[in-house]
């Protein structure tokens, strides 16, 4: 029998640095992009050291660019048909995040005002502890354009199994759906190793 | 023999890939969406070969753990036997995680497998053991050919193969290389691990052996707790008479003790023969056609 062989990667170590660090960075770009409305309200603010044309730009930039690689993840996902399969043993809701979202928001206002170089770099060394612990705390799903768009975030656990190789670990699913019910399979979009959109139009 | 799949369908609704190391590491990789139909088209393969063989050589025979295996051989076993237990791990595992560094272990791969589900929701499972290729990484060996040219890969690389291993539908396993299945499975370990369970079977039909005797040995011993396996699976304990094994067992030789309250303990010296015996793996020649003697079967298959 005549049978093509395929190959899976014809250079491997390409194939894995950009799928492994398409995820980090894609972690990364998803951090920036849930405090995008903190680079807004930098922009708008202002600062007497930077001159506004620059200032502004850098903000949007900041605030603009990360959610686009966000959008181009999902779209990412849909093109490679990176669905998984979400079995729900139990649900707990994410809206208690939302205070943790906010303060972290509010973290880099505290100096009264940005006049002064020291000032303004301990804004940054705040902003840059807030997403530090976005990043390690895989907070990264809290984004002002899900609720936007009317998504839900919920934390799905797995169910109780004795099969030794099935996964224990907290899924969180971003949907539509207004509840989720232990016991549901759903299908979903991997965004990063712990974030799933609920595939819904396929 | 059908398979619980459409597997006609050359765009499942889901297609993963992983791969399992030596570490009993299972998990998934990322993929393009043409390995993903590579993937289906290596699952339609096998099937068409297994479809083949069974054409050839009749329905496909029960995985029979006692048996030298060798080559492709199409074998099945439902998925709720006892020796389907890692396939069926394999198979139902869910939320498996997501591991795309795993690709920088290549040379620590077991196997890697395909998962789909079909239009109606049926999964199956395909599984292949990452061959010799594997060997041939980081070695200046493999030659790409750049526009007009040949050149050396310097880097790691994996190719899929043609067909897969064995398939695993919701029903049971069809396996096209047993001895694949074997090493993919770890059957070894599990066949040893089930000698005590597939005891508890045996000796409800012939309480007059003494167990423990059997069990010490088998569980030291890969190729009797084989036949265990075997012996259970097969029923072959069923209506033993106690004298009737007992004139079989001096007719092969096998040294027995009879204790005070009539258990049997067959010597360890003749605890083998004494398994293939119950095994149906001894069997007499003569009857003028042939060399009168006594002989042993490395195969054999039940005819009715």
């Amino acid at each position: 029998m005549d049978i093509p062989a395929h190959s899976l990667c014809d250079n491997a170590p390409m194939a894995k640095s950009r799928y492994a660090d398409c995820l980090g960075s894609a972690r990364f770009l998803m951090v920036l992009s849930s405090l995008s409305p903190l680079f807004v309200l930098w922009a708008i603010r202002g600062n007497d050291l930077v001159r506004d044309r620059w200032f502004v730009s850098i903000c949007a930039a900041f605030a603009i660019l990360p959610t686009i690689a966000l959008w181009w993840r999902i779209r990412t996902a849909r093109k490679a048909g990176e669905k998984r399969l979400i079995q729900v043993g139990s649900v707990e809701s994410r809206r208690n995040d939302v205070l943790a979202y906010l303060f972290a928001l509010m973290l880099p206002f505290y100096p009264s005002n940005l006049e002064g170089w020291r000032e303004f770099a301990a804004t940054l060394v705040a902003l840059g502890l807030v997403i530090y612990l976005f990043w390690r705390l895989n907070l990264h799903y809290m984004n002002l354009w899900f609720a936007v768009f009317r998504y839900n975030v919920v934390a799905v656990i797995p169910p109780p199994s004795d099969n030794p190789y099935s996964g224990r670990d907290e899924i969180v699913l971003i949907t539509h759906r207004r509840t989720v019910h232990p016991g549901e399979s759903i299908y979903a979009y991997r965004l990063s190793d712990t974030v799933r959109i609920e595939a819904e139009l396929d | 023999m059908t398979l619980d799949f459409n597997i006609d369908d050359a765009r499942p609704r889901d297609v993963l890939f992983g791969i399992g190391l030596h570490d009993s590491t299972l998990a998934i990789v990322s993929t393009e969406i043409e390995v993903k139909q590579a993937l289906v088209e290596m699952a339609q393969t096998t099937w068409a070969m297994l479809s083949k063989h069974s054409a050839r050589h009749g329905p496909p025979s029960i995985y029979d753990p006692s048996e030298t295996h060798s080559g492709d051989r199409y074998t099945v076993l439902t998925l709720d036997n006892d020796l389907a237990q890692t396939a069926r791990w394999f198979h139902t595992a869910e939320g498996l995680p997501e591991e795309n560094k795993l690709l920088d272990r290549l040379l620590e791969m077991d196997f890697y497998f395909g998962r789909f589900q079909d239009q109606q929701g049926r999964r199956l499972t395909a599984i292949r053991k990452a061959g010799g290729f594997k060997g041939t990484l980081n070695k200046k060996g493999l030659l790409q050919l750049f526009g007009d040219e040949l050149r050396l890969i310097d880097e790691k690389t994996f190719q899929l193969d043609q067909y897969f291993d064995m398939l695993i539908d919701n029903a049971q396993l069809h396996i096209l290389k047993p001895t694949q299945f074997e090493t993919i499975c770890k059957m070894e370990q599990a066949i040893l691990g089930a000698v005590p369970k597939n005891l508890d079977v045996i000796v409800q039909h012939v309480p007059f052996i003494h167990r423990q005797s059997v069990e010490v040995y088998a569980s030291k011993h890969p190729r009797a707790a084989r036949f265990l396996a075997s012996i259970r699976q097969n029923g072959f304990a069923e209506d033993v008479d106690q004298h009737q094994l007992m004139d079989a067992c001096l007719a092969w030789k096998i040294e027995t003790e009879c204790s005070d309250d009539g258990v049997v303990i067959v010597s360890d010296r003749t605890m083998l023969k004494f398994l293939k015996m119950l095994d149906m793996r001894l069997y007499e020649g003569g009857f003028g056609i042939g060399p009168k003697g006594q002989f042993e079967a490395t195969g054999r298959s039940r005819m009715s």
